[in-house]
């Protein structure tokens, strides 16, 4: 009952991640009409105010494509837990060697490009000319919705992948110790 | 691995053939096999003893250590 949960809730953030990647597209339909765009990336606003925007929305788009293959990947996780021991140790490896690789090149693409881009032209972003409301400011980055958060989860789940790899080596020895 | 069974030779001496053996000492075909073909990543004390009583030889009649 658990697990039947667990893999709907899987399924569930696998067609929001989808429907998110399908509507991240449309940036590109709004960036030929010539509009001025305001991308939200975490925490990081930039306008189009450069060519180097497109390539930023494109590793952005990548990067959604990638998350959706992450939870894609972690679905198949979920769903190894039904097939036999030898297939499931041998599968669950490269799952959550794949999941934690999609996972940390798509925080990666996320961030640092937008990241980037703000750092080299936020002097000519239009929002920057108007006036705060709040003497101060405190930006909480580096928690939940931060790249590092993202980049330590792939790198968990390339962990979770090398315990796999280390018990399955451990489980073929003691099948073959007669 | 420089360590090599000899299951073959002791069972032709003996005129036993392997599904004998493995329902004497207890394991399945399967496993004497991997055993006899030298697959086996290690051999428990107890499966080593059970093969030497009803073989009757020693444990060197069946292993041997050969440089490669």
């Amino acid at each position: 009952m658990w697990i039947r949960l667990l893999r709907f809730c899987l399924y569930a953030i696998y067609l929001f991640a989808i429907l998110s990647a399908i509507a991240s597209m449309f940036i590109f339909f709004e960036w030929q009409l010539g509009e001025p765009i305001l991308l939200s990336i975490g925490s990081t606003e930039i306008e189009n105010t450069h060519w180097s925007f497109l390539l930023v929305a494109i590793l952005a788009s990548v990067s959604q494509v990638l998350f959706v293959l992450m939870i894609y990947e972690l679905r198949r996780i979920a769903q190894t837990l039904d097939v036999t021991d030898e297939v499931r140790d041998r599968l669950l490896h490269l799952r959550f060697r794949k999941a934690g690789a999609y996972c940390i090149i798509g925080s990666l693409l996320n961030r640092i490009p937008a990241y980037l881009y703000y750092w080299k032209y936020k002097s000519t972003f239009h929002t920057t000319s108007e006036p705060r409301v709040y003497s101060i400011s405190y930006n909480l980055g580096v928690s939940y919705d931060s790249m590092l958060f993202l980049f330590s989860i792939g790198i968990f789940l390339l962990l979770i992948s090398e315990i796999v790899r280390t018990n399955n080596a451990l489980k073929e020895e003691n099948d073959l110790t007669i | 691995m420089p360590i090599y069974i000899n299951l073959d030779i002791v069972l032709a001496q003996k005129g036993m053939r392997s599904n004998e053996l493995a329902d004497a000492i207890g394991i399945t075909t399967a496993n004497l096999s991997i055993l006899k073909t030298g697959k086996a990543k290690a051999i428990r004390f107890s499966t080593l003893e059970a093969i030497c009583e009803v073989l009757d030889c020693q444990p060197g009649d069946l292993l041997e250590y050969r440089e490669d």
